[in-house]
C-alpha cells in the first residue's frame, strides 16, 4: 500500500465511509475501504464520533430489516417499532460496531456529551455505551 | 443460496451464535472474515441497489 498524499493528517470519518462499506455500494466501497486501511496501516489518524457510530447502527439496522423482511427503507423505521423482536434476531447493527471497535488509530471524539477537540474516550467505551442502549431506548421516539 | 451468519471461534470448533432455517447435516462452506474491514464489506446486501442510496444518503431515515 503505497502512502498518499497528505500522509499524517487526520481524517474525520463521517457514518457515510462505514457505510458505503457495510452496504458494499460499487461505486465508493472500494476507496472508502482503502481510506480505512491507510488509517488502519498509520498514514492518517482517523477521528469520528458517538453520534457516528450511532448514525452507522441504526442505518445498518434500517438495511438489515429492509433487507430481510423485504419492506421499503422508509417504512423501516415504524416497521422497527412495531417488531422490537427484530434485535434478537438481525444482529449485522452490532456486528458493524464491533468490527470498529476492532479497528486500530481511530480516536472517538465524545461530541455527544458537549466535548468537541480534545475530549475523547476510547472504542470499548463506545461500544459499551451503544449495548446499553436497548432497543425500546433506540427506538421508541417521540410520539410513541 | 448464501446466508451470513456470525460465530465464534473455541480453539476447534465454531460456535454459531445464530440460528438458521437449514435442515439438519447439511453441508455448508464457511468464509471467514477477521481484518475489520473485510468484516464490515457487505455485511448488509441489498437486492435493490437504489435502497443502498437512500440508505446511506436520505435525512428523513437519520437517527436524531
Amino acid at each position: 500500500m503505497a502512502p498518499v498524499p497528505g500522509a499524517g493528517s487526520d481524517i474525520f470519518l463521517d457514518a457515510n465511509i462505514f457505510l458505503h462499506i457495510i452496504l458494499e455500494n460499487p461505486s465508493h466501497a472500494d476507496n472508502c475501504a482503502a481510506l480505512v486501511k491507510h488509517i488502519e496501516a498509520g498514514h492518517y489518524r482517523g477521528i469520528s464520533s458517538i453520534i457516528v457510530l450511532s448514525e452507522v447502527f441504526h442505518r445498518t439496522f434500517i438495511a438489515d430489516v429492509a433487507a430481510s423482511c423485504r419492506i421499503e427503507p422508509a417504512s423501516a423505521p415504524a416497521y422497527i417499532k412495531r417488531h422490537a423482536g427484530l434485535f434478537q434476531k438481525l444482529p449485522r447493527a452490532y456486528e458493524s460496531i464491533s468490527a470498529i471497535k476492532q479497528m486500530h488509530n481511530i480516536r472517538i471524539s465524545d461530541i455527544f456529551f458537549g466535548h468537541t477537540g480534545s475530549c475523547t474516550c476510547n472504542l470499548a467505551e463506545i461500544f459499551s455505551f451503544i449495548e446499553r442502549c436497548s432497543p425500546h431506548r433506540c427506538y421508541a421516539g417521540a410520539g410513541d | 443460496m448464501s446466508i451470513q451468519i456470525k460465530a465464534r471461534y473455541n480453539g476447534k470448533n465454531f460456535l454459531p451464535l445464530e440460528t438458521v432455517d437449514l435442515p439438519t447435516d447439511t453441508d455448508v462452506i464457511l468464509e471467514i472474515k477477521t481484518d475489520p474491514v473485510m468484516r464490515l464489506r457487505g455485511l448488509v446486501r441489498l437486492e435493490n441497489k437504489q435502497w443502498i442510496d437512500q440508505i446511506i444518503n436520505d435525512p428523513s431515515l437519520e437517527s436524531y
